[in-house]
């Protein structure tokens, strides 16, 4: 199955071979007697973005616990930029690049849009015990430096809050928290975002200026590639290069948007089997 | 907003607060007592209704450091007007240490959501470390005080495991269960005194006896004005470092495993370091400031530090605010003093601290000084302009 788009494999053909950043073999989870990941294969190409899609309890949200390490995986191998990162802790896998969002925006409603964007870059702040509480003016530069660098991601994808920086989360409305969660994980740079169900929690008016946002974030930064979960069929069509369709936990379909929607398996996974 | 209204708002509240706490010292009668409860807490609620508490949080927040020197002036000036008087001094310093150890339970329970029902046995393992160490050795007593706080943290480690293994309920059982093993094994310890106790040399730094009184123009000051001395000197350095912690990464850690630990590791954060982290710091804490109170009473028995005073703890953070320091220093005085001006309460103030947990759990959630948003350097500019 080729897995280039149109305008990417011009774009390949120019610039040598498509580079896969993420590929997971044969990854199996069980709970119980559940498979809720069946011998998965997925590859990521870098700069693309992928729809996982399926009906509830498929197994999209739990493909991306064992990816982050929240779950380990029972069988199989995931490899991130050519590195072996199957069933690492979450933090080595973060370490590694791959940030991600939460289904119920779990961003920490108390703390300011600043705490939770600073958050995101978690290890590049020095944590030292002498350095945070004795070393107070190098304390206050590494700090003056984290608010210039948030108020500079802010301001390429959520101006509006720029002025909001220090109010606590909880102040915003839903489709807000899901910028400050995407920002939270953009902060590091990653070379992987995994976004599982933006659009949850929000109307079709928000769920539409999420998705022109998520647009423009490609042209933004060209090498990030992005999985994203979501039921919002509307978005996946307009945003992904490519779509992988998993059924009890097994990919039963995969290619461009238009090629699964046409899918007779595709059709039955979501519609029934016709008697 | 001018700032010379500021100063002007923060000196005479901290009067206000100052001339009212001697009030309350001075108070003997319970009508005199009870009357100066309903004073405050009907101006309380009145200035509230009013939003004046609202404005002058904001003016002590704008200037924090003229607040604290304020505050700190008028604590000192409590200590003069008492300076005779035992029973007064002791019992305002007996605050004091209980501000120490409940900010240092404050950083595990406060900050990093660790619940520890425990925080007496910690207390009292100082206590017990400066009753050996006083009485065996003659080591520098600075140096017991610090010694005391290390065998809070190494005690402490016993306990690490199982906590960072459990959470919530579980882990909340885990310390309960520790405290009265600790108590426990205490008195039926030989070595330490069993049920009766053991005693413990008064302090001694630098030659500075702290049990003997002064004679100053014929007025005679009583050697407890050493130990409150000592105890603010105390109080203010873990006040800073508090704040320090909360005003950095660590803090913000700290907040974050409290909030999500799933989502905190998804950002590359080690959640056991930070357990631990505030598990030992706040251990150090408490076992500082109960080497320092078995040194003041000169005794230590475990009656010292019951089940019930690791509760008291806990109502203390809940009362005054999860997180917010000036919360529990306030919920401190208000526990500490209450039931020993108000006799008539004693035998039930345990029914009393409860319900006034509840209410305050029920109609003020966040304590009675909330805790403020975080600022790390306050005063700086805050936002984009």
């Amino acid at each position: 199955m080729d897995i280039l788009t149109r305008s990417q494999s011009a774009k390949i053909r120019s610039s040598g071979t498509p580079q896969i950043v993420l590929k997971a073999r044969n990854v199996v989870r069980r709970f119980g007697g559940v498979v809720a990941l069946n011998n998965l294969d997925l590859d990521v190409v870098e700069g693309q973005i992928l729809g996982l899609i399926g009906p509830n309890g498929s197994g999209k949200t739990t493909f991306f616990n064992v990816l982050t390490g929240i779950y380990a995986a029972d069988e199989g191998a995931i490899s991130f930029l050519e590195k072996e990162i199957t069933n690492l802790p979450a933090p080595q896998v973060f370490r590694s690049g791959i940030a991600r969002t939460f289904q119920r925006a779990r961003v920490c409603l108390s703390l300011s849009v600043f705490d939770n964007i600073v958050l995101g870059d978690h290890p590049r702040l020095q944590q030292g015990l002498v350095f945070n509480l004795f070393r107070r003016s190098s304390f206050r530069r590494e700090y003056e430096e984290c608010v210039e660098r948030v108020r500079e991601l802010l301001e390429m994808f959520a101006p509006h809050l720029v002025a909001k920086m220090f109010e606590p989360v909880e102040t915003f409305p839903m489709i807000d928290r899901r910028r400050i969660e995407v920002c939270r994980a953009l902060f590091s740079s990653p070379r992987l975002l995994l976004l599982d169900e933006p659009s949850a929690g929000m109307t079709h008016e928000e769920t539409r200026l999420l998705v022109d946002e998520i647009v423009a974030l490609r042209t933004k930064r060209h090498k990030l590639s992005i999985i994203i979960v979501e039921h919002e069929m509307d978005l996946i069509s307009r945003i992904t290069d490519r779509c992988v369709v998993l059924n009890f936990g097994s990919k039963i379909c995969e290619g461009t948007y238009d090629e699964i929607a046409s899918d007779r398996n595709v059709q039955e996974a979501y519609l029934g089997v016709e008697a | 907003m001018n700032s010379i209204s500021i100063y002007r708002n923060i000196f005479v509240s901290v009067l206000l607060g100052t001339l009212f706490v001697v009030a309350m010292m001075m108070a003997e009668s319970q009508v005199a007592v009870l009357s100066l409860i309903v004073l405050a807490a009907v101006s309380c609620i009145v200035l509230q209704k009013k939003g004046v508490i609202r404005k002058l949080g904001s003016d002590f927040a704008s200037a924090e450091k003229f607040a604290n020197g304020t505050i700190m002036i008028g604590a000192l000036a409590t200590a003069v007007v008492f300076a005779g008087d035992h029973f007064i001094l002791l019992m305002l310093t007996t605050v004091l240490i209980y501000v120490v150890a409940c900010l240092g339970l404050n950083i595990q329970f406060g900050y990093a959501g660790m619940v520890n029902f425990a925080g007496a046995a910690f207390f009292g393992a100082g206590g017990y470390a400066a009753a050996v160490l006083t009485m065996q050795t003659g080591l520098p007593h600075l140096v017991v005080l610090v010694i005391g706080g290390l065998v809070a943290v190494i005690v402490g480690f016993l306990l690490i495991l199982p906590v960072l293994r459990t959470r919530g309920h579980y882990a909340a059982v885990v310390t309960i269960a520790f405290s009265l093993l600790f108590r426990t094994l205490v008195e039926v310890s030989p070595v330490l005194g069993g049920a009766q106790g053991s005693p413990v040399t008064g302090m001694v730094i630098f030659g500075w006896n702290f049990n003997e009184g002064y004679q100053i123009a014929g007025f005679d000051v009583s050697f407890y004005i050493n130990y409150f001395l000592f105890a603010l000197i105390l109080t203010a350095v873990t006040f800073t470092i508090v704040r320090r912690v909360e005003r950095s990464w660590i803090g913000l850690n700290m907040d974050s495993i409290r909030i999500d630990e799933t989502a905190s590791a998804c950002f590359g954060m080690n959640v056991a370091r930070w357990k631990v982290t505030a598990f030992t710091i706040g251990n150090f804490f408490m076992g500082i400031i109960g080497a320092f109170y078995a040194m003041m009473l000169g005794f230590i028995a475990p009656n010292n530090f019951t089940f019930g005073d690791s509760l008291i703890m806990v109502s203390i953070i809940l009362l005054g605010g999860i997180g917010s320091i000036w919360g529990i220093i306030l919920a401190t005085g208000i526990v500490i003093i209450l039931p020993e001006k108000l006799q008539i309460i004693q035998e039930y103030r345990f029914l009393i601290f409860s319900l006034g947990v509840i209410l305050v759990l029920l109609y003020r959630p966040n304590g009675l000084l909330s805790r403020a948003a975080r600022t790390y350097f306050p005063g700086l500019l805050r936002g984009a302009r």
